[in-house]
């Protein structure tokens, strides 16, 4: 039987069978269960980790942050349903827009249960070492590996298809993640910084512009103690 | 988008011949066959046949043009004039690929012996145009972002990567199907239907960039790049 058992919890088939979850979100049964654990983690894995990337700066930044993160992944997840529904469904794969929107939310869900795993992890490496550019680049780091998780179920989901269709929906969901969290930043608030804001809103910067400036700028001086003035 | 009927079919796939959608109960499915929901109206999108389906797919497909036209035309500052060309330009470009480069193949595979129906032709284009339509349906949110997130080069860079993708799987579709329809009468593929495809997809690519002009100066409108 491809659909979650009675004797097994939905959190733990989110967490353990992708597979499974994956063909609830696809049958639809028992897919309103998992939809609803998915949504539960997604909202406790992020608030955490927001919680501890507000932790560099402390203070208001750390329930702004905490307030943020699961509006960051649920901003890259309402963008990315329609492209994924559209990419099936150009593939003549006649699935319902709410079987693609549980496929995402699944994969969210299972990737903010890795952001709650990585928490700690980050927790202690920014108190262990807590330069701006390096907290951000691990930071970074371990949303690309909770985004791994999800795009493991999303591909598990759109199996079948040309690989060039499961580039495209890797490629929509990171330049959703990106703008999402533009609009959103700051979120670890550099040390130079006078005071604490919950969005910032100059405009006529970019996004992708930004990334390969910090980037540079990152490499050549990885803990910000010159650039930021955080001696 | 889909009416809410719980169907069930395989993936990854749609059966093309029968009008509607084949059921499976879950007591016969076999394990390595996966069970999936099925949305009919997308399922009769793609199956209905003749010149009903084909009307159907193409006004389907300019329709869902829209919101991505109306997405990248949304950064503010530009006259409405030059808005409306911009958010028009994207489904008559959508057309005009569509009904002079199919007609235009359609003869040119002709020439290699290649029997194509007129039906078969308007199938073609028809099914070009949806593809194309909800792809750009599709990443029409992540175009309103990038548009209104922050700096005009990106939401240009965006706008014009979604353009140049969807315009890849509708002329994809497109070529695959001319360069079916052209092969020789020992089922190898003819060197003059690739080059019709060919010649197809080149004609597409660069009237598509024409169309685009449009929407790149509503960009430029608003106060130069970046």
């Amino acid at each position: 039987m491809s659909t979650p058992t009675h004797t097994e919890s939905t959190f733990a088939v989110l967490l353990r069978d992708p597979e499974k979850a994956v063909q609830a979100c696809l049958s639809g049964v028992g897919r309103r269960e998992l939809a609803r654990t998915a949504l539960a983690s997604f909202f406790v894995g992020t608030l955490l980790f927001g919680g501890v990337v507000g932790c560099f700066r402390g203070e208001l930044q750390l329930l702004f942050a905490a307030l943020k993160m699961p509006l960051l992944l649920l901003g890259a997840v309402v963008t990315t349903v329609p492209a994924i529904w559209a990419l099936g469904a150009t593939e003549e794969r006649a699935w319902p827009m709410r079987s693609a929107a549980s496929l995402m939310l699944v994969a969210a869900g299972r990737a903010a249960l890795v952001l709650a795993a990585l928490a700690p992890l980050l927790w202690l490496a920014m108190d262990l070492i807590g330069g701006y550019h390096l907290s951000s680049f691990l930071a970074a780091c371990a949303l690309g590996i909770a985004g791994l998780a999800a795009l493991s179920v999303v591909l598990r989901g759109m199996r079948g298809m040309p690989s060039g269709t499961l580039a495209l929906a890797g490629l929509v969901f990171g330049l959703s993640l990106l703008h999402s969290g533009w609009v959103l930043r700051p979120w670890l608030v550099r040390p130079g910084s006078p005071e604490i804001v919950f969005m910032r809103t100059e405009r006529g910067v970019g996004a992708l512009g930004s990334l390969v400036m910090s980037a540079t700028r990152g490499a050549g001086d990885p803990l910000g103690y010159e650039s930021e003035g955080a001696r | 988008m889909e009416v809410a009927l719980p169907l069930v079919t395989r993936i990854p796939t749609i059966e093309p011949t029968p009008e509607s959608p084949p059921q499976h109960s879950a007591s016969e499915e076999s394990s390595d066959v996966h069970l999936m929901e099925v949305s009919p109206l997308v399922a009769a999108l793609h199956q209905t046949k003749e010149l009903r389906g084909a009307m159907m797919r193409t006004s389907a497909g300019l329709l869902a043009s829209l919101p991505f036209a109306m997405s990248a035309a949304s950064r503010g500052g530009a006259h409405w004039s030059d808005l409306l060309q911009a958010v028009l330009s994207v489904p008559v470009g959508l057309a005009l690929v569509a009904m002079v480069g199919v007609s235009a193949s359609t003869i040119g595979v002709s020439f290699f012996a290649a029997n194509v129906s007129p039906s078969e032709a308007i199938d073609m284009a028809s099914r070009g145009v949806l593809r194309t339509g909800l792809i750009l349906l599709g990443m029409a949110p992540v175009t309103l972002l990038s548009v209104l997130s922050a700096s005009r080069l990106d939401g240009l860079l965006v706008a014009s990567f979604v353009w140049a993708a969807a315009g890849m799987v509708g002329t994809a579709a497109i070529s695959r199907k001319l360069v079916h329809v052209g092969r020789n009468h020992d089922g190898t593929f003819s060197l003059g239907a690739i080059g019709v495809a060919s010649a197809f997809t080149l004609f597409a690519w660069v009237f598509g960039a024409r169309l685009w002009f449009p929407i790149a100066s509503i960009f430029a409108q608003t106060g130069g790049l970046p």
